[in-house]
């Protein structure tokens, strides 16, 4: 994707277009389809350009591979390339996303923080830190949530803002997805990112 | 014959300018902030950057009641350096910071976690966040906290101190004024409907907590 940018931005340099360049590249102060007036800030971390790449730590099986098929669904119907790699920190391009298991407190299902940033533009590296106690706890259908959260965070790593309720404001575009806080249901809606979601993945990468 | 006229007229003018100047105060003693909107704003927004993420939505006062350990209402005096909690290759991937409360009041739960000791636990991004808390944190605010208690844990802990209780506010859990309106600080949504101001969120705790001896 990166190498495809560039190639673009090469020709329309030599048809004197830069300018062009500029007007389509995505401003990094909105990465995210933030959904006001209740989205207060922008919970995601704006990712660089390259694959994402991700590496896990001890994972029970079941849960590690939802995570696995949450980053290939993305990387199948987005631009984004994911990468599945040992914990790389060190050198210029460092693992994206660090997923593992954690204890949150009270209510808390999965948070995640961009914990090392490049320059003052892209997140280096993002912890993703899931509580499966939490999500168990909270309601009968755990796949279906575990799948959710993951693909929430994941959400977060890539750029996008979560918000809170189905009802008004609700999604963007009323386009209901896994960016969705709290319970849900089973069904595959939780699972994806809606297009509105993907439009912003896809500008990004 | 002295005249009483002056020391009266003074101390009438004394008693009113004290009575524009101080938060005014209800019948619940929830008292209205006197603190400047821009620094909320911002307390607010690095506090729920570093708190908002994907979490239980509490759909009543009743429900967040109930799964609270204890609900206080406190005024804000301070922020200190908290936890540091270690992830599963060893390094550091959650800081806290420890928020200070006085003049607590104890509106529902187990009053036992406050009878030490106790901090209200908030995650902060990065180290040199705590320093740019402190200088926007509403001090002598009022606030509400539905707290759960999370000083014992499943993640490897560093700088906890001995004997000390560490409560955590629910997403939904740390309410404040400010400009008038009720403020969500961690970034949730205040689901629960009927809540305006502090005064109504404390009267539905007492409504909630004395349907619940009946």
């Amino acid at each position: 994707m990166e190498l495809h940018r560039r190639a673009i931005a090469a020709g329309l340099a030599g048809l004197g277009l830069v300018g062009l360049i500029a007007e389509v590249t995505p401003a990094a102060a909105d990465p995210v389809g933030a959904v006001p007036p209740n989205s207060s800030s922008d919970t995601g971390s704006y990712p660089d350009p390259n694959p994402h790449r991700s590496c896990f730590g001890t994972w029970p099986a079941n849960e590690g591979w939802w995570a696995l098929q949450s980053l290939a669904t993305t990387d199948a119907n987005s631009d984004m390339d994911s990468v599945l790699e040992t914990c790389n920190w060190s050198g210029s391009d460092w693992t994206d996303i660090h997923a593992q298991v954690f204890d949150l407190p009270a209510g808390t299902r999965g948070s995640t923080y961009c914990t090392r940033t490049h320059g003052s533009s892209t997140c280096d590296r993002n912890d993703v830190l899931i509580d499966l106690g939490e999500i168990s706890a909270q309601g009968n259908d755990y796949e279906g949530n575990v799948r959710k959260t993951l693909c929430h965070e994941f959400g977060h790593s890539m750029g996008l803002t979560h918000y809170k309720t189905q009802n008004y404001p609700g999604a963007p575009d009323g386009q209901q997805d896994c960016m969705i806080s709290g319970v849900v249901n089973y069904s595959s809606t939780w699972f994806v990112y809606s297009a509105h979601h993907k439009s912003h993945i896809n500008s990004v990468f | 014959m002295r005249s009483t006229k002056f020391p009266f007229l003074a101390l009438s003018v004394l008693l009113f300018v004290a009575a524009c100047s101080s938060p005014t105060s209800n019948s619940n003693g929830i008292s209205s902030p006197v603190v400047s909107s821009p620094n909320v704003d911002r307390f607010v927004t690095i506090l729920s950057d570093a708190n908002d993420g994907d979490s239980y939505v509490f759909r009543s006062v009743a429900e967040i009641v109930s799964a609270a350990d204890v609900v206080v209402a406190a005024r804000i005096s301070g922020i200190e350096k908290g936890r540091s909690f270690v992830g599963d290759d060893g390094r550091v991937v959650l800081r806290t910071g420890l928020i200070e409360l006085n003049g607590v009041t104890v509106l529902a739960g187990n009053k036992a976690l406050l009878a030490g000791d106790f901090k209200v636990e908030v995650f902060m991004v990065g180290e040199d966040s705590l320093g740019e808390i402190a200088r926007v944190l509403p001090r002598d605010q009022e606030a509400v906290f539905f707290l759960s208690d999370f000083t014992e844990n499943r993640n490897t802990t560093l700088d906890g101190v001995e004997g000390r209780t560490y409560l955590f506010p629910f997403q939904q859990g740390f309410l404040m004024e400010s400009g008038g309106e009720l403020v969500s600080v961690l970034g949730g949504l205040v689901a629960p409907s009927g809540l305006k101001d502090l005064a109504s969120v404390v009267d539905m705790v007492r409504s909630v907590v004395r349907s619940g001896e009946g």
